[in-house]
């Protein structure tokens, strides 16, 4: 009885805010646009810029460039498991990490747990 | 021969944008009235929603698409949180100053919370049941109001709702189960 007194609630709290959403005036979605709009076109995804900036490159140079970029990163990897185990707290937060990122690096780890 | 930016490949690089635009058309209204519902004003939620389009595209952009919502709902009410805690902290001021939110002094009768409602109408319409219903949204503790937009509406179950919130699981089912028996008892006397 009470459990079907709140699915009635729930439907009619449901119903309520999406009426709010069909009503809103055209003033407000147009303002909505525009926010999308901006947002879109002031962070252009990373893909799309380094497609465009890899189409002009010589493959040649490209290639020695990468190969250097890989080998120094491979060998900073054969020491990592060593930095790794020096890093405490303090450094996390002396580092210049985003406050935000390391709020929501609880977030994340259930993001990647839940769909990676 | 030509190393243009072929068709195909400008089509392939602006998917990502593409799809970022249709998910920000499909949650952008009932997030401009999450947030217009937690501030009570339409100018600020519309800052509180740009502020959360930006950063989800700046930062999460190259995130797979499955996680936008989560990420999407979760800038967004910290963005409130941070909102409604900046906003009692200058309340804090305006009252000790005696100032109203337009710089004018109230008398103290005027900042007592309004704790009556009108008497319930049996046959009220249902127009006006869902009026009285988001306006009684709109009266619940910010917290509530977030257990339940997010469970009730969003449809994220008490896991995923203890993320976005930042807060425990315990916490949002103390919150929603506030919200359900503050709404049901506001409404008792209605049909609903």
């Amino acid at each position: 009885m009470y459990k079907e007194a709140e699915v009635e609630l729930l439907d009619k709290v449901r119903r309520g805010l999406t009426e709010q959403c069909d009503e809103l005036p055209e003033v407000t979605l147009r303002k909505l646009d525009v926010m999308r709009s901006n947002a879109l076109n002031t962070s252009v995804p990373k893909q799309r810029f380094l497609g465009q900036a890899l189409s002009g490159i010589p493959f040649a140079p490209l290639s020695a460039a990468l190969s250097a970029g890989v080998l120094g990163v491979a060998l900073l990897m054969t020491q990592g498991s060593d930095i790794e185990k020096t890093i405490s707290d303090e450094d996390v937060l002396m580092s210049n990490e985003d406050m935000e990122f390391l709020e929501n690096l609880e977030l994340y780890e259930w993001l990647d747990a839940e769909y990676g | 021969m030509e190393r243009g930016y072929s068709r195909e490949q400008k089509e392939h690089d602006l998917k990502p944008q593409i799809e970022m635009d249709h998910f920000l058309r499909s949650v952008e209204r009932r997030a401009f009235v999450t947030a217009r519902m937690a501030t009570k004003d339409g100018e600020e939620a519309l800052d509180i929603v740009q502020d959360a389009m930006l950063k989800l595209v700046q930062k999460y952009g190259d995130r797979p698409e499955s996680e936008w919502g989560a990420l999407f709902n979760s800038i967004l009410h910290s963005k409130i949180h941070d909102w409604y805690r900046r906003s009692t902290v200058r309340n804090r001021w305006r009252v000790f100053f005696g100032l109203n939110s337009d710089g004018r002094t109230d008398s103290p009768d005027e900042r007592v919370p309004q704790t009556q409602f009108p008497e319930p109408d049996h046959q009220m319409s249902s127009d006006l049941l869902g009026e009285h219903l988001n306006d009684l949204i709109a009266q619940l503790p910010l917290r509530q109001q977030q257990a339940l937009i997010l469970r009730a509406w969003e449809g994220y179950n008490i896991a995923q709702t203890a993320k976005i919130m930042k807060c425990s699981e315990g916490s949002v089912k103390t919150h929603y189960s506030r919200a359900i028996h503050s709404l049901r008892e506001k409404l008792g006397d209605y049909d609903v």
